[in-house]
């Protein structure tokens, strides 16, 4: 494994953001009007925590400080996890 | 620093002890990290601040949801999409110029680091669009809690970006190694941010 990240694998990673934006869009009914729903939230959500993963580990280049990345990673899920769990006792009212 | 194949070695790099083991670095665990120690705490630091920011909008929205509700309708979604796709691209020739750096490129490593200021510019340039059509409107940061979270959160992180761009400015004049993964590493904070601030407070409902 290089130090540095490939030219390639750093493509590969911004062509998966990109996907991924899309799959956001689509999640949150980006152009789209009325509630979201706890499904398409909670894929939103899933999906932005691969995408800060994919962040953190290529364009940061974390992969060389592996604990890092976990404490970071698990820091960002933990955020989106208390923001679920406000929408759901929101919709559970 | 060239890349340094499979033995790798970090800009900070660690030290070796007599008998030849590894001593932790001088930043100690720190030490581990691509790029400036301390830009790392910085990273950190504004990480926890986001997340306490949007972690306070999810419970105002939880207490007022029909107000967020009517206030975030407002939002152009479109327009926050097309600002990720740029933050993302600008990442991208951001962790290029890196590349570039460590094969000894120096003016392709200043070239990235120009395409990815000019993106920069270019997502400030959306936000000041949503801005101006928010102003027009009478939308303010004392119109509702909704528009005062929403002008703090992205205003303060487009100040970032404006503090992102000097910082790749900085690191093209100098392009030492260290600068150019430091600069970048700035850089890819605000990128991770606008993606943890984009689904929260324009797709969240």
């Amino acid at each position: 494994m290089t130090y540095y990240p490939t030219r390639v694998r750093l493509v590969i990673a911004w062509a998966a953001l990109l996907v991924l934006t899309l799959g956001a869009g689509i999640a949150g009914k980006a152009a789209g009007g009325g509630t979201l729903g706890l499904a398409s939230m909670t894929m939103l959500m899933l999906v932005t925590w691969v995408k800060i993963s994919l962040i953190l580990r290529v364009y940061l280049n974390l992969r060389v400080a592996p604990v890092w990345a976990d404490i970071l990673t698990i820091l960002t899920g933990v955020m989106l996890a208390v923001v679920l769990s406000f929408y759901v006792l929101g919709a559970s009212r | 620093m060239p890349d340094s194949g499979p033995d790798m070695v970090s800009s900070i790099e660690h030290l070796e002890g007599e008998s030849g083991e590894t001593l932790p670095g001088p930043w100690g665990p720190l030490s581990d990290l691509p790029g400036h120690p301390m830009m790392w705490v910085l990273i950190i630091s504004e990480i926890l601040v986001f997340g306490a920011g949007l972690i306070a909008f999810a419970a105002a929205r939880f207490a007022q949801p029909l107000a967020f509700a009517a206030a975030q309708s407002s939002l152009d979604r479109v327009a926050g999409t097309i600002n990720t796709g740029l933050l993302l691209t600008s990442g991208l020739a951001a962790a290029l110029a890196v590349n570039a750096r460590s094969r000894g490129k120096v003016p392709e490593t200043r070239w990235w680091l120009l395409a990815a200021a000019l993106l920069g510019f270019a997502f400030l340039g959306v936000k000041g669009v949503e801005y101006w059509t928010k102003v027009q409107a009478g939308i303010g940061i004392d119109t509702n809690a909704f528009f005062a979270l929403y002008y703090l959160l992205t205003g303060f992180h487009a100040l970032h970006v404006v503090a992102g761009i000097a910082i790749l400015g900085i690191a093209a004049r100098h392009p030492s190694m260290e600068a150019v993964e430091t600069a970048t590493s700035f850089w890819h904070m605000i990128d991770l941010i606008w993606v943890l601030l984009f689904p929260i407070i324009y797709l969240m409902r």
